[in-house]
Order: C-alpha cells, then structure tokens, then sequence
C-alpha cells in the first residue's frame, strides 16, 4: 500500500464503504483509498494530526465526502477546506443519498465542486464515482503538491 | 343779606337799648342821690340851726331869768317866757328833723330832759325870786344846777351836731362813691353801646354793600340781556297795537339798515315789507292780536337799500291786566339760506328718487293711512304689476289682498304715531302669477317737509330662494346619517343633527344641554380635550379622531370625528358611528391572529414534515441502497453458486428493492411539490414538450410513436414543476399505449373565455373506466394492476396538485379501450417584469 494515497473518503455506514470501494475496486481505484468514519477523522487526516500525524505529507487528489456524518458532517468538513488556504484547491465532490434541494444548494454555496445523489441503482451509483474518480483522480491534472494515482 | 346778619344785627340794637336803659336807670339813681344829699345837708344844717336855736333860747331864757332874778323887774321876764314857748317847738323841730335817724332820735331823748331840767332850775330861780326875793333866788343861782344843766344841754347840742355831721360825711361818702360807680358805669355803657352801635354799622353798611353788588349785578345782567336782544342771530322787535314799531333790536337794524332813531316809533311793520307781505300781514295781524301767539309766518320784508329779506316770524302778543293788547315780541328768522336749503331738498329729492328707482330692491312709499303713494320700478318688475294698479291704493288690497297679513299692517301702522320702525320681518305671501315668495321687509317713518306730514317707507327683499336654499340644507342637517353638529368654544355643542339620536339615544335636546366633555368617555376625555385645543389653536382640520361617547343607555359607542374649526372657536364637526366595524375589526384581527398562529403552527407542521422528508430521503433510501448494491455483488460474484429459484429470488430482491426507491422518490418529491416556493416564470411549453419526449426516449425502446404536438403558448409557470407534469402526462400516455402497435400521441393546446390555456394530452392507449375518474388523481390510487402497466399511483397526484398550485384545474375523460385524454388549464398571467428578468437571465 503506498504512503500517499490519492482518494479522501469520508463515509461513516460501512456498507456504503463496502458498496463504494468495491465500484472503486472494479476501476482499480480502490488501493489509492484512505477511508475515515467521519468528518472530524477526514479534517485530522487533511491537517495531519492525531493517528495521521505521521502520514507522509501532501494533500489527496480527491475527496469523496457523505453529507451526514457524526461529529462533523459533510458540510462541516468542506466549509473547513475551502476556508483553508493550503487545502481550498483540493476538488470536493460530495457523495449523498440526498436529493433535498437545499443540501444541494448549501453545498454550492460552500464552494463543492460536484454533487452527486447516491443513485439506489448500484450501476447508476458505480457509474458516477467512475466517472468523478475517472475525471478528478485519473484524467484531472492534479494541482502542485496532489498526487496522481499510478 | 343774610338772616343770619339781620339776627346780629338784631340782637345788637337789643344789648345797646338794654345797656342804654340800664345807663338811664344809674343816671336817675345818681340824681335821685344827690338830691337827697342836699336834703341831708339842708337837714343837717337845719338841726344846727335848731340845735343853736334852742341853745339861743336857753341862753335868752337864762339871761332874762338871771336880769329878773337880780332887778326882780318882771320886763326881764319877757324873753324868758317867750324863748320858754319856743324852746318847746324848737324841741319839736329836732324831734320831726330826727324822726328817721335813730340815733340822733336817742341823743335828742337825752337832750330833752337835760333841757326840761335846765327849764325847771330857771322856773325856781324865777320863782324864788318872786317868793324869796333876791337871796334864795341868788342862793340857787350860786348853787349852779342851772349851770351844770346848760353845760351838759351845751354838750349835748355839740355831740349832736358832730353825730349829725359824721352821719352826713358818711353818707356823703357813700353819694360819691356811688357817684363814682354810676360814673363808671355810665362810661362802660356807653363804650360799650359805642362798640354796639359801630358794629351794627358796619353790619348795615356790609349789608348795604352786598345791595349794591347785587343791584350791579342785576344791571349787567339786564345790559346782558339788552345785549342778547341786540346782537341775537335773529331779529326781535315789537309792535304796538297799531303795528307800530316800539322796540327792535340791533341785528334787526342792522339786517334792515335803518338806525334806531329812524325805527322806533315812526314806522309801522307794515312799511317794511313787499306788497304781497303787507297784504298778509293786514290780514294776519289782527287775529295774532286776539289769538296772542303766531308761528313761522313767511314774510318778506324790504331793507333800505331796497334789497329783499326773506324771514320767517314768529311772535306772542302782550297783554296789560284787563286783558287789552299792549305789544307784540317778535322773532324774526332769516330765511335766505332755509330757502336755499329747500332749492338744495328738491335736488336732493330728485337724487334720492334716481337712487329708489334704480334700486334693485323693491320699495314703496306710503302715507300714513298705508296708502301707496310711489313704488320704485324693481317693485313693478318683482311683483309684475303697474303703477296704475298700484298707486294711491291702500297696502292690504294690492296683489289681491296678499300684503293684508296679519300683524304687518298694524306694525306699519304703529311706526307713524310711535315713532319707531323695524327690521327683518318676515312674511310669506301667495303672490298672483309669482306663486309662493318668502319676504324680507323694513320699515322707516320719512318726513315730508313743507307740509309736516309724514310717509312710510317700506323696503323689501325676495328671500325666497335663500330660505329654501336654507330650508335644503337645514334638510341635509336633519336627514343627515352621520352625525352633523356645531360645538362653540363654551364646551357646548350649539347644534346637533337629529342622527344624535340615532348614534347615541339622547334627543337633540337632551345632547346640548349639557358639556360635551362630559357625555366622552372619561378615559377619552383627556385626549379629546387635547385635540380640540390643538386644533383651535392651529386652526388644522382633523380628518380622524375616535372617542367614546356615552348612549342614554349606559353603553360607549366609538365615533370617528371629522372636524373644522373656525375663527371664534366654533368647530364644524361630523361623526360616524364606528362601533360596529371597530368590533368588526377587532375580530378581523382576532381572526387574523388566530390564523396567523394556525400558519405559523402549519409552518412548523411543514418544517417537521421536511424533516422527516429529509431524514426519510437519507435514512430510508440508505438501506434500500445496500439491499440492492449487496444483490448485485451477490449476483455478480455468486450467481454460479446458486439455482434458479436462488438467482430468482435474488432478483426479486433486487428489484423490490428499486421499486421501493423509486415509491420513495416519488413521495417526496409529491411531498416537495406541495411546499416549494411557486416561481412563475416565462416558460415555452412547446419546447419543454419537446425537451420531455425526448427525455422518455428511453422508454420508448423501438416503438414507432406518432406525435402530433400542436402550437403550444409561452406561459408563466414554475418550469422545473411543468416539467414534472409533463413528465408524468407524456411518460403515462407512452406507458398506456405499450400494447398499441399504431400509439399516437396529440398534444394541444386552447385558449378559453378568459384568456387562460387548456392543455390537453390524448392517446389511445388502454383508456380507462370514467365511472373511476374520480380515483385518477389521488394519491396511490391506480385503476390498473402492476401485472398490467407498473407505476406508484403518485404521478397524476402530483399533476394535480402542481396545476392547482398554479391556480388551473386538471381532469381526464377516457373510455376502457379507447384511449385517455388528460387536461389541464393555467390562468392566463400578465408577464411579471421581475420575473422576465430571472427568466432571460436563467437561460
């Protein structure tokens, strides 16, 4: 398993974690994976402190977040990002079963960079994290200091 | 001179006779003593004498004894017996001389006895002799009792004469002591009389003084007279019975230029006046002199200088005790100017007729019997009559008697003999061809000069329209619905409009009797007060003010005042009755209240409901997700595995799993399209047609569809709701017509009556049974079998409640078989510009 890892994933249900990493798997994305349980561990991990105070340094090339979370939710944790200087260019894409228009809107507003409704179609869901791990892990020039999956 | 100067006057002249009197009385004392002082004195000498006498006599007596004694010739006896008769009456004398002095009268009563011895010594010396001869008789000469007698008598004589002298010194001294005294007196009374007399003098002569100041006093005042009568400003003279002049005064003189000299007493009046005067004068003059007075007679007389003097005379005769004609007084006036003064009256009168003719009011002269004498030319006009018919009439019978009213013509007749007039009376009068006519009269006495009668004048005014003008708005004051009142600066309302009663019970009456502070409410009354004052003193009309007044029957009822003042405090006010609809909106608001908490409550009912929405949209299709994501990985990684029934069921599971989503999708956006907010923007339904059908692609497969979409409008609607209506119609008519191998599909559009759009969907798909219509939009209700055609029964639902929303109406009329056609209307929406904004921006 490599030191840097380029997807952040932030989801507290362990199913979806499963169901998430296995489409991940299917596109050979899974490896580059760091899963946290919630928005306080992602927040920890991006800033390198408690347990990932020993990680190596540099920021992922993505980050996967779940709206609702414990502790710090999915909202908490992109408004932390996009107000830090050394983490606001990282792309956001939050991942929600959500189709409330108003999380959607809250999430734009924070500065997301895309939103995607968890689709209860396993298929339509493996195609949308295909495509978003595709285009902002794969295809995406990632900005100085990311790292680019192999 | 004053009374109080006669009784001074008076009374000195009386102390001056009483002191005079007083003076006569002393003076006849004094006299009276000095008479009786000389008797005394001749008394006294008389005692002498007497005294000395009967001494003398004794003496004689003695010595003829003592020559008979000696010679006893008896002619020595001679003298002795007639000195012894005289000594005797001698004694007497005294005796009669001292009868009022007693002590004298004592002394002569020891003298008498003395003398009777003396007497007796000499009788017996006489008698010796003649008995004894010589010797005895010499022998009682030697014994000396003769001569001790004659010693004591002589003693005796001389104590008399000095008692008789010391009594006449004392009185003497006396006399001249009261002598002194009157003198005194005399000479104080007349002193005093003197100062008296002096006094009463010079009172007299004030008095006569004061006469004399009044007596020139009088003298001016007659020359004062004399002078008025001379310098009057009219003439006086007087004639005598012959009409001759016997007195004139200067102004007279000098109006006529005569002297006195040539006046008085050589011309008659008559030669001093015109011939057509004289005339009058000879036939007035006799009756005057009978009569005894004449008044403002016009004559003319002629001056010297033969220039003419008209004058107006007046005169009253003198006449003596029996009743005879003595002289005339006589006043004369001149009366040039008065004439002139009547040149200037005509003019005056003919101005003042220029003036009462074109007067626009009517007027009437009358006499005093209310006869018309003249009425102006606007009388004429108003009352459309002729002078023919109107002169030398009486009053009560022009215009068919409508003038005889009562009470006008006894107040007309009352003004001539009392002097008085009046203003303002009103009659109403039926006046032939003018109908009914309201007018205004005043009434004035008019003196017509010359022949001292006098005449009415009788203006009139036609108020007749300003009493009904009156009469209508006095009307709208009564019939007035709101309230009309007048409140004055006393706290009074000085008039109310009868609506008073129907606001607030009381009568008109009743309301202005008593302050109107007191009938507001009292928690009012401060504000009330406040506005009123503020409003006085700002002179600002007030549109709206509410207080509370009290009705007669205990209740407040609320008026709403619109007032405005006026100069004097007086405010022109109306009010309405507000109590109803103030309770009105009390309950508007109560109700308003009440509903605002019910949205507020809904609110909060809708914001839980979203809640739940949201957690059902996470929480619920969290689980279905992994239901279905855990199928798949099972079908993908052990299908091999299992059987068929195994690989059925897990199919089964699969697509419960969806179906269950999909029901959940379909609620709540259900659910979102009841509570989104409504946006109406500018929407192209045909191109939203065409952006649906396109998105239904999918489901369409290899179907061949025959679309028929008609011109469809530009509405105002919420696009991403339409869409969804859309969504539901086209993807139904697709889904209904699976089993059609020829499916078409019409899309149209109409406009109705009122501007508004029909939009219709029809296919000839499986159609359904109209007796079930009413089921088509609820919720989960679905007239076919998920065996038959799938779907959640929510979609027409939502169709419907997103048409309603938009204030259109959405129905469907179809036949089992047959096809199904699906409308919906929307109101016809003016294009709101904000909107238009947001919509050009959106695309």
């Amino acid at each position: 398993m490599n030191q840097i890892h380029s997807i952040l994933f932030a989801e507290d249900n362990p199913h979806d974690v499963e169901l998430t990493l296995a489409a991940l798997t299917e596109h050979n994305l899974a490896n580059d994976v760091v899963v946290v349980a919630d928005g306080a561990e992602a927040l920890d991990y991006l800033h390198r402190r408690g347990r990932y105070q020993e990680r190596v340094p540099g920021n992922p090339a993505l980050v996967l977040l779940d709206l609702k979370m414990p502790k710090v939710d999915g909202l908490g944790v992109l408004r932390a990002i996009k107000q830090d200087a050394a983490l606001r260019t990282i792309p956001i894409v939050m991942l929600t079963s959500s189709r409330e228009e108003q999380d959607l809107v809250r999430s734009y507003e924070l500065g997301v960079n895309a939103y995607v409704v968890k689709p209860v179609d396993f298929q339509g869901f493996i195609e949308a994290v295909k495509q978003l791990g595709v285009f902002w892990a794969v295809l995406n020039q990632p900005p100085v200091g990311s790292h680019r999956p192999r | 001179m004053t009374h109080n100067r006669i009784r001074i006057i008076k009374i000195g002249v009386l102390v001056a006779v009483i002191v005079l009197l007083s003076m006569v009385v002393i003076s006849y004392r004094t006299l009276t003593s000095f008479g009786t002082a000389s008797e005394r004195v001749l008394l006294t000498h008389e005692v002498g004498d007497a005294l000395e006498e009967v001494l003398a006599q004794l003496r004689d007596m003695e010595t003829g004894s003592r020559g008979f004694i000696i010679t006893g010739d008896e002619q020595f006896l001679e003298p002795y017996e007639r000195s012894l008769s005289s000594v005797h009456q001698s004694l007497a004398r005294l005796h009669a001389l001292m009868d009022d002095d007693p002590v004298q009268s004592r002394r002569l009563q020891t003298l008498k006895p003395l003398v009777e011895t003396k007497l007796a010594a000499m009788q017996e010396g006489v008698t010796l002799r003649r008995r004894g001869g010589f010797a005895p008789a010499a022998a009682h000469v030697g014994a000396a009792v003769g001569k001790r007698a004659m010693d004591d008598i002589r003693e005796a004589v001389t104590s008399m004469k000095e008692g008789q002298k010391r009594a006449l010194d004392a009185w003497l001294e006396t006399a001249r002591r009261d002598g002194r005294r009157a003198a005194a007196a005399l000479v104080i009374g007349l002193a005093m009389d003197g100062l008296l007399l002096v006094a009463v003098i010079l009172s007299i002569r004030r008095d006569w003084q004061a006469r004399d100041e009044a007596a020139g006093a009088l003298r001016r005042q007659a020359a004062e007279i004399q002078d008025l009568y001379n310098r009057a400003p009219c003439g006086y003279h007087s004639l005598d019975a012959d009409g001759r002049i016997i007195a004139v005064n200067d102004t007279e003189l000098q109006w006529l230029g005569y002297s006195r000299e040539e006046m008085v007493g050589r011309m008659k009046f008559a030669d001093l006046l015109t011939p057509a005067s004289r005339e009058f004068f000879a036939e007035n003059f006799p009756r005057f002199k009978r009569q005894g007075a004449t008044v403002d007679l016009e004559y003319e007389l002629v001056c010297k200088d033969g220039t003419l003097l008209p004058v107006v005379l007046s005169a009253a005769a003198v006449y003596d005790e029996a009743g005879r004609y003595v002289s005339s007084r006589s006043t004369l006036f001149d009366n040039t100017d008065r004439k002139r003064l009547e040149q200037l009256g005509v003019q005056a009168r003919l101005h003042a007729e220029s003036i009462v003719e074109s007067v626009r009011e009517p007027l009437v002269i009358l006499t005093e019997n209310l006869r018309v004498t003249q009425a102006n030319r606007a009388f004429y006009l108003t009352f459309q009559t002729t002078p023919a018919d109107t002169e030398g009439r009486p009053l009560g019978e022009l215009a068919g008697g409508a003038w005889n009213q009562p009470g006008l013509l006894e107040k007309l007749a009352t003004i001539v003999p009392q002097a008085t007039q009046f203003d303002d009376h009103e009659m109403t009068a039926e006046l032939p061809g003018l109908g009914r006519k309201t007018l205004r009269l005043n009434a004035r006495k008019l003196y017509r000069p010359g022949n001292h009668t006098s005449m009415l004048l009788l203006a009139m005014e036609d108020i007749t329209r300003r009493r009904q003008a009156e009469a209508e708005l006095d009307r709208f004051f009564t019939l007035s619905l709101d309230f009309l009142c007048i409140a004055s600066a006393d706290g009074y309302f000085k008039r109310a409009s009868p609506a008073v009663t129907d606001i607030l019970g009381w009568s008109v009456e009743e309301f202005l009797c008593r302050p109107y502070l007191e009938q507001v409410h009292p928690e009012d009354r401060e504000a009330t007060r406040r506005e009123v004052e503020e409003q006085v003193r700002a002179g600002r009309k007030v549109m709206s003010f509410e207080n509370r007044y009290r009705h007669k029957d205990g209740s407040w009822r609320i008026l709403s005042w619109r007032s405005v003042p006026q100069p004097g405090g007086l405010m022109y006010a109306t009010a309405r009755d507000v109590t109803e609809s103030r309770q009105m909106e009390r309950r508007i608001s109560q109700l308003n209240l009440e509903l605002n908490q019910q949205a507020a409550q809904l609110k909060a009912a809708n914001k839980e409901l979203e809640a739940f929405s949201y957690s059902v949209s996470h929480d619920l299709r969290a689980p279905l997700r992994h239901i279905d994501g855990f199928a798949q990985l099972l079908q993908k990684n052990a299908a091999a595995r299992l059987d068929d029934t195994g690989r059925r069921h897990l199919a089964t599971i699969s697509s419960s799993a969806k179906n269950l989503g999909l029901l959940i999708d379909e609620l709540l956006q259900f659910s979102r399209m009841g509570r989104a907010e409504l946006r109406h923007l500018r929407l192209d339904m045909r191109a939203m047609v065409e952006e649906v059908r396109q998105s239904l692609q999918g489901d369409m497969q290899e179907r061949s569809i025959d679309w028929q979409i008609g011109e469809l409008p530009v509405v105002q609607a919420d696009p991403a709701m339409l869409r969804q209506v859309w969504i539901n119609l086209l993807g139904n008519a697709v889904k209904y017509t699976r089993n059609r191998a020829d499916t078409r599909i019409v899309i149209s559009c109409r406009t109705d009556a009122d501007g508004g759009h029909v939009f219709s969907v029809r296919d000839n798909g499986a159609g359904f049974d109209m007796r079930y219509v009413d089921k088509l939009f609820g919720v989960f209700q679905r007239l076919h079998g998920p065996g038959e055609f799938e779907g959640t029964g929510i979609g027409l639902a939502n169709v419907q409640r997103i048409i309603v929303r938009h204030g259109g109406r959405a129905w469907a009329e179809g036949a089992v078989g047959e096809g199904a056609t699906f409308y919906f209307s929307l109101p016809h929406l003016e294009p709101d510009p904000a909107s238009e904004a947001r919509a050009s921006h959106v695309s």
